[in-house]
């Protein structure tokens, strides 16, 4: 006799009222998944709450199994559709039964203080965020999840203390991971609950822990389960476990608000060394170029997520070299760049296009060229010269001085360099095994010192940016070994470190270093104080000074990424680094792979299903030879995606991840997702048929969303679309067309290509017909908007692209016509099927001005170069010459014609609601449209093929 | 803060320590601590040259070895034992963001593994961060031979999937045997030559030194020599301002050069060393006195000598299918196990046109053959 739903909602509330009751104090938040039921029990409660559904009985009274049923749900969600696989599990499920879970949820949270969804991602999806969130950490991140921390390992094992808050952050801003887990890592309060239960940090007394301890369990078996997590958690546990052994949570687990953003950077985040290192190459013939080596901002990043996205974002500017560097540079493994011009002394050496207040208060104090005028540098055996910043020289060594002043008198030390540097001179130093007093004078004028007679190295682990002098870096897991030697009677060393209590140690023989092993740091800059206590002896040598230093720059390691090659001799670029899957496949994102010449590399795409399953794996054409520039890339792949298999499978991707295989040097793996908008278009391939589905998670209430579709045979002529239906799925007709649906704020338009036309190759494109322009059902404005949307949407299915473009095409050829004549189309019509011709140049001139002033278009025609400066200035040149010639004399309305002439696929997000007044105008003014059109087709002409080269718009940038 | 006073044994075993090394069964600086030392320096300072990447060890170790010159040739001899066995890359006209940057480079591999036919795994790359990019249950059954890294498989185990996991590249053993087209010796150097005749006039150039293929073939150093009155063409070295000497092909009129080809050609895929060994072996089977290998019956094998360098595509052969020993009276030996010894010799006898030595034993060879 199974227990009836009443028995389970008393239960249930019984729990949950003494887990409140328990964990009040805690401030901690309560889940719907700490419900603390066996599977059994879960399914008889879900079976008996269908059974209840199918009978039409009222649902309210069992809000509370309710919402354990629908966290179920959510924790078994796999990232795509949450409502899909529910009304699947739940038969008789409506839709209108949606707007009844929040209220649930809603109740849930004031009774049992249970924790509330927010971040932008709950706030897009206003139901479903509830029984996601509920489900503390839904299956298809836990892999994630087990990765980041797995990477996060050493970090963690260092943090100063465990507060929940900090973990999360920690693990926010590391997260080189899927949109949807930063998104859920956003809540760094509870994922930082989350990281210090895994791993087993002590827990509270009962109640007072931050995940009820059979819920815990469960997701541990769980990750446990899931591929490789189980050992990259055992081992993230074996490595922070001394750290959690006998310490105590930090702060009281009080819940609390995140401190803001603002106030976080100017007192809690720490101020890593970001000092670049700036060193010399010999380029043969005496000439030495600057080189600067940026230290990796990875560690930077890690202290917070937006830091990092801005990091990842952000183009940055090195002070002295030319060009911008791309958004992530900071990141990669390789951060070297030339100098051609010597750091501006005022400016930090780095400077990125947008402000971020924390990163230019660090930039500001941390990056910076080391105090001038003279700066020094070693030369080693290979020709580079390393900076000394302490402007130290050593007998029988040779070095480069850089100076911002003249260069210094003739001396025997000295001889004649060059810098390939603007604003520096060079000259070479080389320092004899013996230095007269006169010589010391020589260089003390030029500010540097001979060394002193004690020695100092990293012994046995060799140095990590170790300048030869006194800088090195070192990592909180290692203990540093130093050796130091004299040459000279020294009785004993005095040491200390940040001026702390001194240490004597027993100096040995002149010439015999002695090691000495100091304890693990702490991150940040240590100074090693170094005194020799003397012997009588040593009165000889007075100009030692009395105590050296020795600078200890601390960090945590950075982990090993899997799929990003550092120092390898493959440098692979993407911009931008995080596209879109449908930006990718759009061939919008520009690649290059750079690396030793006569190398090849080949390049996978593996096209994902949000289960994981593969449904594509094949190589993207043939290996390619290095270098690969962006344009090898870009035709190698265009042709890929026009592959009819490649077109279709890309309708049930939701990831990509394009492997970049270097053999040996090795292998670098881009992921691109599939956007989840909250309203989106689905598609399927339903035995050869595509059928195309609306999924609607904004959770708004009211009617439901406005869908539309335009074929691609009549692209302008809008067909509306049954919300019912499109939940259903619609089978998209060949040749396909234009999905488009919109809910308040949120949109998605996908086009979607399917079977053939006609026989033969000219099924394979579109016939578009655009007649409706100009009539009563279709304003000038509203085939504006509408190419907008064909050219905003995504594309889909075999030939997408080339028929989409079709279609832009035909619009734009049939706009153009109703506004500037047949005469015109004629005209230009001739001219791009034969743009060389003397009659069609010819004709088009006679169009503009209907054969009245031809002068204008006969200075259009000579002086259409103008058009491809700058925009202002070529945009007063045309209203000069309007007005000049009496065709127009309104300055706005000339440009309105150039900037409509040129992209009237997106006029539409410049003027917005003053289009279809501009238009009028323009209208009844043709003949300045015509002139704008002759100096578009002929810049679009000069600018070689491109997909716009059928409809001849320029690439004007305005 | 603790400073703690180390004798420089101390150093070295506190380095085997932190490098995850076994403790050392005769000497504390063996080649597996030179070589996870230098693994680690290339971890920091990779993209570099040998020279920085040998002077940071020489430094790191001075006054723990008694030999400070036999030192620096030992860490010399392991960087190249490290880029033959895939830790390190030495790469030239590597294509950079600095068009001026052009040059040859040692680069650290990213990590990865090239599975043997044993079943065992041969674990190659360097990590910055890291002295070992494994977690522990797999780290701790790394064992090291010599300069070379090796997983043994556990029975029924999927050693390579679960490397895959964690995100290790595999280099299949069609990358990593990778080698130059098939051809005759002739073929070669007429190709070559055809090539070093079609070059401007060198001139005189200060500092060469060549291989003199007139030398006996069974010692290698003593086959170097500053430019006499030699006349023809020969593999040799020339000096340059900073860094290493570059490998060339060059004509001799009289001891003076007359035409010159840089080593190794453009697009070619190995070091300058490797093409010029490989030419230098051509030249010797021209002259009629091919370089020889010796092969000796061990227990567990057989063992070959060799008396001057292999390129490195033929190294990688004989580490994955063997192993390398420690050298008597030659200047590198590996042990094969028997069954694939005939194979190996044939390709050597092929690929490098090598003789077998007088006096070598026959077991190894007719091993296979009853």
């Amino acid at each position: 006799m199974p227990t009836p739903l009443d028995k389970w909602q008393e239960r249930l509330e019984r729990h949950f009222e003494s887990l409140a009751r328990k964990r009040s104090s805690s401030g901690f938040p309560i889940f719907a998944l700490e419900h603390g039921l066996e599977q059994g029990e879960l399914d008889e409660i879900a079976s008996q709450l269908r059974s209840r559904l199918r009978a039409g009985l009222q649902l309210s009274p069992h809000w509370l199994s309710w919402v354990v049923y629908a966290t179920e749900r959510g924790y078994a969600y796999t990232g795509d559709e949450y409502w899909h696989s529910f009304e699947e599990s739940t038969p008789a499920w409506d839709f209108s039964d949606r707007d009844r879970i929040k209220p649930w949820f809603k109740k849930f949270q004031k009774a049992y203080n249970g924790v509330e969804p927010s971040g932008p991602w709950a706030e897009h999806r206003r139901i479903i965020a509830w029984p996601i969130t509920h489900a503390v950490l839904p299956r298809y991140l836990q892999r994630e999840f087990a990765r980041a921390l797995y990477d996060l390992r050493f970090r963690l094992a260092t943090l100063a203390g465990l507060e929940p808050a900090r973990i999360g952050r920690l693990l926010a801003a590391n997260a080189y991971a899927t949109t949807r887990f930063q998104e859920f890592l956003q809540q760094e309060e509870l994922t930082g609950r989350i990281v210090l239960a895994l791993l087993g940090a002590p827990s509270g007394d009962e109640g007072r822990e931050p995940i009820y301890r059979k819920t815990l369990n469960r997701i541990v078996v769980d990750l446990e389960k899931v591929r490789s997590a189980r050992g990259w958690l055992k081992e993230t546990q074996r490595i922070v476990s001394d750290r959690f052994k006998g310490i105590g949570r930090g702060n009281a687990p009080v819940q609390r608000p995140a401190p803001d953003i603002r106030e976080r950077h100017a007192e809690q985040l720490p101020r890593p060394e970001v000092r670049p290192n700036l060193l010399l190459r010999y380029s043969g013939d005496s000439n030495w170029t600057v080189v600067i080596d940026m230290p990796d901002f990875r560690g930077v990043a890690a202290l917070d997520g937006e830091v990092a996205s801005f990091l990842r974002r952000t183009r940055c500017r090195l002070n002295g070299a030319p060009g911008r560097k791309p958004a992530g540079w900071l990141l990669s493994g390789s951060r070297k760049s030339v100098l051609r011009t010597w750091p501006d002394q005022a400016k930090p050496l780095l400077e990125f296009e947008q402000p971020n207040a924390y990163l230019t208060h660090l930039l500001e104090s941390e990056c910076r060229l080391s105090a001038g005028p003279v700066w020094l540098f070693r030369i080693g055996a290979d020709g580079t010269a390393f900076e000394i910043a302490g402007h130290i020289v050593r007998p029988g060594s040779n070095y480069v001085v850089v100076t911002a002043g003249d260069l210094p008198e003739r001396h025997a030390f000295a001889s004649a360099c060059t810098i390939d540097c603007v604003g520096v001179k060079a000259f070479k130093l080389a320092i004899p095994a013996a230095v007269g007093a006169e010589d010391t004078r020589w260089l003390h004028k030029l500010g540097l010192q001979i060394a002193r007679t004690i020695r100092v190295w990293p012994a046995g682990m060799p140095g990590r940016n170790w300048d030869g002098e006194g800088r090195s870096e070192w990592l909180t897991t290692e203990q540093p070994i130093l050796a130091l030697m004299h040459d000279h009677p020294v009785e004993a060393y005095e040491l200390s470190i940040d001026r702390g209590g001194e240490q004597v140690i027993k100096a040995g023989n002149p010439g015999r270093p002695i090691y000495l092993k100091l304890s693990r740091l702490s991150v940040g800059t240590h100074l090693l104080t170094i005194k020799a206590r003397r012997t009588g002896a040593l009165g000889e040598i007075a100009s030692a000074p009395p105590e050296g230093h020795l600078q200890l720059s601390v960090r945590e390691p950075q982990p090993w990424l899997p799929g990003v090659v550092s120092h390898a001799g493959m440098l692979v670029r993407l911009d931008p680094p995080d596209a879109s899957l449908d930006m990718f496949w759009q061939n919008k994102v520009v690649l290059s792979v750079l690396g030793p010449q006569g190398r090849s590399v080949s390049f996978v795409l593996h096209l994902e299903s949000r289960d994981g399953s593969e449904i594509l794996s094949e190589n993207v054409g043939a290996p390619m030879e290095l270098p690969i520039t962006p344009e090898a890339w870009s035709k190698q792949f265009g042709q890929f995606v026009k592959r009819e298999r490649v077109a279709w499978s890309l309708l049930e991707a939701a990831v990509g991840r394009l492997v970049i295989n270097g053999e040996t040097l090795g292998e670098t793996s881009f992921r691109f997702e599939h956007e989840v908008p909250p309203l989106r278009w689905v598609l399927r391939n339903e035995h050869g048929n595509i059928v195309v589905r609306l999924v609607d998670e904004t959770g708004q209430e009211g009617e439901g969303p406005e869908s539309s579709f335009y074929d691609m045979q009549r692209p302008l002529r809008r067909g509306l679309c049954a919300p019912d239906a499109c939940r259903a799925g619609l089978t998209v007709q060949r040749p396909g067309g234009l999905f488009f649906a919109r809910r308040g704020q949120h949109s998605d338009m996908v086009v979607v290509s399917t079977g053939l036309t006609a026989g033969g190759l000219q099924g394979l494109g579109v016939s578009p017909i655009c007649d409706e322009i100009g009539t009563v059902a279709l304003t000038l404005a509203e085939p504006c908007r509408i190419l907008a949307l064909w050219r905003k949407a995504r594309l889909a299915g075999f030939l997408a692209d080339s028929r989409c473009q079709q279609v832009r095409n035909s619009i734009v050829i049939a706009i153009f016509e109703r506004i500037c004549g047949t005469n015109w189309a004629s005209a230009e019509s001739e001219y791009r099927r034969n743009p060389g011709s003397a009659n069609a140049n010819e004709n088009l001139k006679r169009c503009v001005v209907d054969g009245r002033a031809p002068g204008f278009a006969v200075v259009l025609h000579r002086d259409h170069g103008k058009m491809n400066g700058n925009f202002g200035q070529a945009s007063a040149w045309y209203a000069e010459l309007a007005r000049r010639y009496k065709v127009c004399t309104d300055p706005g309305l000339c440009t309105f014609a150039l900037k409509f002439a040129s992209a009237p696929d997106r006029i539409e997000d410049s003027y917005g609601a003053n289009l279809h007044r501009m238009l009028g105008q323009l209208a009844a003014a043709p003949a300045i449209l015509r002139g704008a059109r002759l100096l578009a087709a002929l810049c679009a002409q000069e600018q070689g093929p491109s997909i716009t080269g059928a409809s001849l718009l320029p690439r004007w940038r305005w | 803060m603790v400073i703690t006073e180390l004798r420089p044994d101390d150093v070295l075993a506190d380095c085997r320590r932190a490098l995850h090394l076994p403790a050392a069964a005769r000497t504390l600086m063996d080649d597996g601590l030179l070589a996870a030392l230098l693994r680690r320096s290339a971890g920091m300072r990779c993209p570099c040259s040998r020279a920085v990447l040998r002077a940071s060890l020489v430094e790191s170790l001075q006054g723990l070895s008694q030999d400070a010159k036999q030192l620096a040739e030992r860490i010399e001899e392991i960087i190249d034992a490290l880029i033959v066995a895939g830790d390190l890359l030495e790469l030239s006209d590597v294509v950079t963001d600095d068009p001026g940057a052009k040059g040859t480079w040692v680069y650290a591999a990213p990590p990865g593994f090239v599975a043997r036919p044993s079943g065992s795994i041969f674990l190659i790359g360097v990590v910055p961060d890291q002295d070992t990019f494994l977690p522990e249950g797999l780290a701790s059954r790394v064992t090291h031979e010599g300069f070379t890294r090796l997983i043994a498989r556990q029975p029924g185990e999927d050693l390579a999937a679960e490397l895959h996991e964690q995100g290790l590249q595999e280099l299949s053993e069609h990358v990593w045997l990778r080698c130059p087209k098939p051809e005759s010796a002739q073929e070669m150097l007429a190709a070559l030559e055809y090539r070093l005749a079609s070059q401007p006039p060198s001139g005189a150039i200060g500092g060469l030194q060549i291989l003199d293929s007139a030398q006996p073939v069974t010692y290698y150093r003593g086959r170097w020599t500053t430019p006499k009155r030699h006349s023809g063409n020969f593999v040799a070295r020339r000096p340059q301002e900073f860094g290493a000497s570059l490998w060339c092909f060059v004509t001799l009129q009289d001891g003076v050069a007359t035409r010159l080809l840089d080593l190794p050609l453009k697009k070619f895929r190995w070091r300058g060393s490797d093409a010029a060994w490989h030419v230098q072996m051509a030249l010797d089977r021209r002259f009629g006195h091919p370089q020889l290998y010796r092969r000796r019956a061990a227990d567990d094998g057989v063992r070959l000598d060799f008396f001057s360098p292999l390129p490195l595509w033929a190294q990688r052969r004989l580490i994955i299918f063997g192993r390398p020993v420690p050298p008597e009276k030659c200047l590198m030996s590996y042990l094969l196990p028997s069954g694939e010894a005939k194979v190996e010799e044939r390709f050597l006898q092929d690929r490098l046109w090598l003789s077998v030595a007088d006096g070598s034993s026959e077991r190894g060879a007719h091993a296979n053959n009853p």
